[in-house]
């Protein structure tokens, strides 16, 4: 493999693999088809997570129901992280994932609340499905999510003017509307105000998620009436629709702001943080295509960048553990879960086990801001350190091979001199193993 | 047997830190140790400590509203603390502990993220500086030693962010696999600047597991700490997340002010004789609004309280919650933008004349180089 081969498998995908080849632009032209049952596992288990919770509280919060309660978040939070972190390791379609993981770290979830942990595992693979069509599309797929409904608050927002908000006397919750603005769409410095703020807020208001059967509806005795001028626009009338809230987030799909602000952080995070002339050019091409979001990938592989030389970003820690999991054979049944004698999950330690080690903890990113996609972050001694003790347990199960060609086939002709040097004065083959992936070209890209 | 607590002696008495080149310092009050703790997500400080003198709070805050407030005991005749506050109690009574209410940074719009950014650069605007202020406190105070400061996490924080070394470093990492081979990360990392401060985290951390028995996180963080702060280490930060209480206030914010006073307590209890010599300075990104929102919780505000603690202050501010002039107060017409708690006084100036005493530093050299456009006014006597 060449060079640019390798450029091109760290920059856009999880590395190299020697059993798999890589074409990122394939990936545009055939976009995937995700698992219809995921959709209904999610209303399933927003279902049963409500029941198990009143059975709870009306049991006088016995020990037993606790314990009900409590084994069906685990099985599903521990199946949902194994499940992503399989489908990333073993999967043709790196691109896509590393795509996907963006817009979940764009749009990204938290851990506020226990209904988090059966719902957040889904939202990733939602995203997938419709990441290759319009930005405004997938806005309305994030924001309407139930994850991120329940994330930032939105299902206890209530417009103070609508039937219940009076009737209860319940109020906003900004929350949601303030990140959609800073974090979502136009940026921090995207020229909104607070009034903005509290007329999405607003918008937003009569979207909620029915626990009764799992389904994100629009209920209209919540909604705020009457216009809201969201940007010097205004947004319905009287009587709330369901239309005024996508009208208002395609708006904000197409400002200018937006544009700008989602570039920039695709050529931050492909490219890293002095890319200017690639946030450029990801722009106009956004901005060209109305946020035709295919086009704007294509755009992203065609750039002259796309083939300079690695290192101006970091690996995420899931990216490290997922590169780490396909850069050599497993030994057979690493991958398998176990279940304990209790009927709970034993996770595998390549996967959620070695997950869990990591400091990225899945779905739950200390802010709405998502992880950092700063080199400064990922390269940090703690993040590093936390690598190094997770590497031990990788190699272990690694089939037998030689530290050297491990390193030719891994790095290749990303191998410094001086890593080169470091694996061959190695004291023991687990040790050379472990020091590849330790490796300052292992971790960046 | 073993067990992990007699390690660390054993790690100890075997002089691990006494091939650590020892500190040359200069002053005798580069003996002083400085502990910065954020809460980062906003803490409501109307709810931490509660100025029931205010007329105007019983209406904002209403006992028998949706979220009443959690009166535990009076500071004064104006404040009182949340009840989770009360294992804090025995440290105001000793002067040991004050509040500074009514403040902010310069920063007055409503973001995390910039909010915090201002927290740790310290600045006037969030253009100028590239480094934390704490890291430029270790520059002016000539730490040249990686282990002098620690910046605590499983993170990097901003606020230590920049030329000066310091340490980064988190309790919870059993490295054993590493111990034996730091020679060979040494030669791999050694043409690398980024990576080349993870060998000095390996080598920190490598002989130090986490304490048994240690309730939480943010517990094991304070102990982690203390045990630094007793060696060579002067100045450690750490954060402490869980305030952005936008529903369920009731139950979180109790949640996280115990974490805070469970922290502080911690402190006291591990660093001992040395907690005589200490500063602990906490401080969050804003305050939050003053009347609660519609889901039993509050967003994103602007005027807040910082807190400080350590034996330091006995003789100086311990005991007594201040405010600048006077409280901004809490009708309509004071509240900042008819909402948020009006920051009437720079949280810069009050850190800033703690750290003046702290080391004898002079104000000028404090707003030239630590917090660059702080008014430091008239002098507060803290420490």
């Amino acid at each position: 493999m060449t060079e640019a081969e390798y450029i091109i498998a760290y920059r856009f995908g999880f590395g190299v693999n020697p059993s798999k080849t890589f074409d990122p632009a394939r990936e545009l032209s055939a976009v995937p088809v995700e698992d219809p049952n995921l959709a209904d596992q999610l209303s399933k288990r927003i279902v049963e997570a409500n029941s198990r919770r009143k059975a709870f509280v009306d049991s006088g919060r016995s020990d037993a129901e606790q314990a009900q309660l409590k084994m069906m978040y685990h099985i599903a939070e521990v199946g949902d992280l194994h499940r992503v972190i399989v489908e990333a390791a073993t999967t043709d379609a790196m691109f896509t994932y590393r795509l996907s993981a963006f817009w979940a770290n764009h749009f990204s979830l938290g851990r506020s609340k226990p209904i988090l942990r059966v719902t957040s595992g889904l939202y990733e693979n939602a995203l997938r499905q419709k990441m290759f069509g319009s930005f405004a599309d997938l806005l309305v797929t994030a924001e309407l999510h139930p994850a991120m409904m329940f994330f930032l608050n939105l299902e206890q927002s209530v417009g103070p003017n609508s039937p219940l908000g009076r009737r209860k006397g319940k109020g906003l919750n900004e929350n949601l509307g303030r990140e959609i603005l800073e974090l979502h769409t136009l940026g921090v410095n995207g020229g909104y105000s607070q009034a903005d703020v509290i007329a999405l807020a607003k918008l937003l208001t009569g979207w909620t998620v029915r626990m009764e059967d799992g389904q994100v509806r629009f209920a209209p005795n919540r909604a705020e009436p009457n216009a809201k001028k969201l940007l010097d626009k205004s947004y319905g009338d009287g009587k709330p629709k369901p239309d005024d809230l996508k009208q208002a987030l395609d708006a904000l799909a197409r400002h200018p702001a937006t544009a700008r602000f989602i570039s920039g952080k695709l050529a931050k995070h492909f490219f890293g943080p002095q890319s200017v002339d690639a946030a450029k050019a990801i722009e106009s091409v956004f901005v060209s295509s109305e946020g035709n979001l295919k086009e704007v990938y294509q755009a992203m592989l065609d750039l002259k960048q796309a083939r300079s030389p690695l290192g101006a970003q970091s690996r995420t820690d899931f990216d490290f553990l997922v590169s780490a999991l396909r850069a050599s054979p497993l030994r057979p049944k690493s991958f398998d879960e176990q279940v304990k004698p209790d009927g709970s999950p034993k996770p595998s330690p390549v996967t959620v086990g070695a997950m869990r080690g990591l400091t990225q903890k899945l779905w739950q990113a200390p802010s709405p801001k998502g992880w950092p996609d700063e080199p400064g972050f990922w390269l940090s001694p703690t993040v590093i350190t936390a690598r190094l003790k997770r590497i031990p347990v990788l190699v272990r199960h690694y089939q037998d091979i030689e530290p050297q060609v491990f390193a030719e086939q891994v790095l290749g002709p990303l191998m410094t001199a001086n890593t080169r040097n470091t694996l061959k004065l190695a004291s023991n083959r687990q040790l050379a193993l472990g020091l590849a992936l330790a490796s300052p070209e292992f971790n960046r890209r | 047997m073993i067990n992990r607590r007699n390690l660390l002696h054993i790690a100890a008495a075997s002089g691990f830190y006494s091939l650590l080149p020892s500190l040359t310092l200069a002053a005798a009050n580069m003996d002083r140790r400085l502990v910065v703790i954020i809460q980062r997500g906003g803490m409501d400080s109307l709810d931490a400590v509660q100025p029931w003198g205010d007329a105007a709070f019983k209406i904002l805050r209403p006992p028998t509203g949706l979220v009443a407030p959690a009166k535990a005991f009076a500071v004064d005749d104006f404040y009182a603390f949340h009840d989770a506050l009360k294992p804090l109690h025995p440290l105001l009574q000793a002067h040991e502990l004050s509040v500074i209410h009514g403040v902010s940074t310069p920063y007055r719009a409503r973001s995390h993220f910039e909010a915090q950014d201002f927290l740790e650069r310290g600045a006037d605007d969030n253009t100028g500086q590239d480094s934390g202020w704490v890291n430029r406190l270790i520059t002016l105070l000539g730490g040249r030693k990686v282990e002098f400061a620690a910046d605590i996490g499983t993170g990097s924080s901003f606020i230590m962010r920049g030329p000066a070394p310091a340490l980064n470093v988190y309790p919870e990492t059993d490295l054993s696999f590493w111990a034996d081979s730091t020679q060979f990360l040494e030669m791999l990392y050694k043409d690398d600047p980024a990576f080349k401060p993870v060998v000095d985290s390996v080598k920190a951390t490598g002989t130090t597991k986490p304490e048994e028995n240690s309730a939480n996180a943010t517990r094991e963080m304070s102990q982690f700490a203390a045990k630094l702060l007793k060696q060579d280490c002067r100045i450690a930060a750490f954060s402490i997340y869980g305030w952005d209480t936008h529903s369920d206030q009731r139950a979180r914010l109790g949640k996280s002010l115990e974490t805070l006073a469970d922290a502080i307590t911690t402190l006291k209890v591990e660093l001992g004789d040395v907690w005589s010599k200490t500063l602990v300075v906490v401080a969050s990104e804003f305050g939050r609004t003053a009347r609660f929102n519609g889901s039993g919780g509050t967003d994103h505000g602007t005027g807040g309280a910082a807190f400080m603690a350590g034996g330091l202050l006995a003789n100086g501010a311990g005991g007594k919650v201040m405010t600048s002039a006077k409280w901004p107060g809490l009708n309509d017409d004071q509240l900042f933008e008819g909402r948020d708690l009006n920051p009437t006084d720079d949280v810069r100036r009050y850190i800033g004349w703690a750290l003046a005493d702290l080391y004898d530093l002079s104000p000028d050299k404090l707003a030239s180089s630590i917090f660059p456009g702080v008014e430091m006014g008239s002098k507060i006597s803290i420490i």
